[in-house]
């Protein structure tokens, strides 16, 4: 079956910033697709062209086969939205907010009152229906607002940084609903700038500065973008010890993160023997030497890093030349 | 797409009724202006505080001052019995007129030479002081055509009940359609037009402002509703309010207030569409434009007021200068009060108002063309 979501050389430009530059991915149908990135990335910018609330520069995108262009009423008909201000009425009644979107969107007549009482049972407000929305905690409007995006049981539902300003607690149950909800089938493109919650996706895209620099499920991402092993090393001079190492045989990489040293080497045990050897001949006292598991953290900030650099030499290149 | 419609209706009405604000606005302006132009407000003087200085103090001096107790304009506060205590009174604002009958006022009419009174106005109020001394001109003149008629009658030693030919020009005075010139029968009509304006203008802009501001509107494009059916959706609710207050207005100036209701109440619904179409695209124009809704609020006003004064609702179109006259013909308002005036007062029709009513739907065209290109632009 096609992809839910395929997007080539996507671009917008505002005035002379370009908040999203040539990004390509697709999303697999029934998938949970994590769009990460720090804030102002382009990520929103991202989700709102692919659904029809702004319109690109340039570029191809479809949504369940549906041009963005042209087809923007077929796309709107079998997706969800929800962004991080959780769209409510504060001053409707929570079953009134189900009552109007689910109006809106049109659910029908036959299953309408069982799609409500779907969305108070997942919002847990079953005994609050008649509650002023705006009364209700964070957590709960959240749930709400998830539940009205899933009246009309979209193919694809697209969050916004669902959980900024929720507690931990609600977080965690939030992502145990969103794993139901892929799990009966449903594609969810999430965005988000917490790199815990990028554990919960089947793949993720890392937008920085506009530009698509990676895309992977986590474990290809840990393993799969880092080329060896990251071993950390405790040391006396770490910026000497980088220098020193970053020249042997076999290291591919050696960053300075906060006291420690992170080194990427081809082979392990025969790293860490190098590694070893080449400090105790420099004088610098190393403390301790052992491989780790890279986190998602780990990765994005050498991507970005390396993102960073290479954009440097771009610039001093482009100085020279 | 009704339904869809439909769906927003009902929300609107909900969302209005259980505001407290919204439901504010809907009744009070309508009640409040009702009493403030009918009760309150009005360029009819009545009751004038009055001081009275009879020097003279005989027969003739008050006759004289009698003219002026009699018709119920002037109310006697004061009787002084110096021209020195007129100063302080007037500098206390505790009268408005002074009568001052000087000394040999009954000699000098007996004896057929010229009479003196002074008369002092406070002109603070001009125009107050200026009807004020239309009352008096026309007391002080029908006293004089009296005590003349009279002499006439003596002079030619002619029996008093024959008539008598004066040499001069009568001038009788006879108002059409407002006959007792009462200021109330002139504004309750204008509160229909003020009211649509802050029901039309500053409630269907804050209403999608509002949707703005707390980021509903996003939610909304991305569902498959058209711009277009939201509008139509949102103004709806409005255009019920609408008729609801002019059919207040109109139920309480007449019933009430006695205001005279000549034309046609069908002509009226009609006239009220025309410029209520008027108001609901300056709304959404005024929607395009405003980032928070007391931004809408203030565009509201800032658009409010010009368009009350040169609407002709308290102030005549016809004594503003050529280029202002020129700019209320862009104004809505204007022509839906030459429309109110024409059905309630003169009990006009659409073959005397059709002018007005090309008027209002020209702007309407105008105005609406320009907010939808802006609106749509703006959710791009």
């Amino acid at each position: 079956m096609e992809d839910a979501v395929v997007v080539k050389d996507l671009t917008r430009v505002f005035g002379d910033f370009v908040a999203v530059d040539r990004v390509s991915f697709s999303v697999k149908r029934g998938e949970i697709f994590g769009f990460l990135g720090p804030n102002g990335a382009g990520k929103s910018t991202t989700i709102r062209m692919l659904n029809g609330i702004l319109m690109p520069t340039s570029g191809q995108a479809h949504v369940l086969g549906f041009d963005i262009y042209t087809q923007v009423d077929r796309i709107k008909e079998n997706i969800g939205y929800m962004s991080q201000k959780f769209s409510l009425y504060d001053d409707l009644k929570v079953i009134e907010n189900i009552e109007f979107y689910g109006g809106i969107y049109q659910v029908a007549k036959q299953k309408r009152q069982q799609r409500y009482e779907w969305a108070l049972r997942m919002a847990g407000l079953t005994d609050k229906r008649e509650a002023i929305t705006g009364a209700l905690a964070v957590g709960w409007k959240q749930r709400l607002a998830l539940g009205c995006a899933l009246l009309h049981e979209p193919q694809v539902l697209f969050l916004d940084e669902p959980t900024s300003g929720v507690d931990p607690k609600s977080r965690r149950d939030f992502w145990d609903l969103i794993g139901e909800i892929a799990d009966r089938g449903t594609t969810v493109f999430v965005t988000t700038h917490y790199m815990d919650e990028a554990e919960h996706c089947d793949r993720l895209g890392l937008i920085y500065r506009a530009r698509l620099i990676t895309i992977g499920t986590p474990e290809e991402l840990k393993y799969g973008s880092m080329p060896g092993t990251v071993v950390e090393v405790e040391a006396s001079d770490p910026v000497r010890a980088a220098d020193l190492v970053r020249n042997v045989n076999g290291v591919l990489e050696a960053a300075v993160f906060g006291a420690n040293l992170h080194v990427v080497v081809r082979d392990k045990k025969e790293g860490i023997r190098t590694i070893s050897r080449v400090l105790a001949g420099a004088a610098i006292e190393v403390t301790s030497i052992r491989p780790i598991e890279p986190s998602l953290e780990d990765v994005f900030v050498s991507l970005i890093r390396s993102e960073d650099l290479a954009d440097e030499n771009g610039a001093r290149d482009a100085a020279g030349s | 797409m009704f339904e869809r419609i439909i769906h927003i209706v009902r929300k609107e009405f909900r969302q209005m009724f259980r505001d407290r604000m919204m439901r504010f606005l809907i009744f009070l302006p309508p009640i409040m202006e009702m009493l403030v132009f009918g009760y309150a407000a009005s360029f009819d003087v009545n009751s004038i505080p009055t001081a009275i200085l009879d020097e003279d103090k005989t027969p003739a001096s008050r006759a004289f001052v009698e003219e002026f107790s009699s018709n119920g304009y002037f109310n006697f506060t004061q009787y002084l019995s110096s021209p020195d205590q007129i100063d302080s009174l007037f500098d206390r604002v505790d009268v408005t007129v002074c009568v001052y009958v000087k000394k040999g006022f009954e000699r000098s009419i007996g004896s057929g030479t010229a009479a003196e009174v002074l008369i002092v106005v406070d002109g603070t109020d001009s125009s107050n002081a200026s009807v004020v001394v239309g009352y008096i001109t026309r007391i002080v003149n029908s006293y004089s055509e009296d005590i003349l008629l009279e002499r006439i009658t003596k002079f030619r030693g002619v029996n008093p009940t024959v008539p008598i030919s004066a040499n001069r020009v009568d001038l009788i005075e006879r108002t059409w359609y407002n006959e007792e010139l009462k200021s109330r029968n002139f504004f309750i009509p204008g509160i229909i037009a003020n009211i649509l304006t802050v029901v039309g203008i500053m409630m269907s802009a804050m209403s999608i402002v509002k949707e703005r501001e707390i980021g509903t509107m996003e939610q909304i494009i991305v569902t498959p509703i058209s711009p277009l059916e939201l509008i139509i959706g949102k103004m709806i609710p409005l255009v019920v309010i609408a008729y609801i207050d002019v059919c207040l207005v109109t139920a309480i100036g007449t019933l009430w207030f006695g205001v005279p209701f000549k034309g046609s109440f069908i002509f009226l619904f009609v006239a009220v569409a025309f410029f209520f179409a008027a108001n609901l695209s300056f709304g959404l124009l005024i929607s395009t434009v405003s980032a928070t809704q007391q931004q809408a609020m203030m565009n509201t006003f800032l658009y409010t007021f010009p368009a009350m004064l040169f609407s002709g609702f308290a102030f005549p179109i016809e004594s503003m200068p050529y280029a202002i006259v020129l700019i209320t013909y862009a104004n809505p308002m204007r022509y839906f009060i030459e429309l109110l005036r024409g059905i309630f007062i003169k009990g006009m029709g659409p073959t005397q108002l059709w002018p007005s009513l090309l008027g209002l739907l020209l702007i309407s065209i105008i105005a609406l063309a320009v907010s939808v290109a802006r609106f749509r632009k703006r959710i791009a």
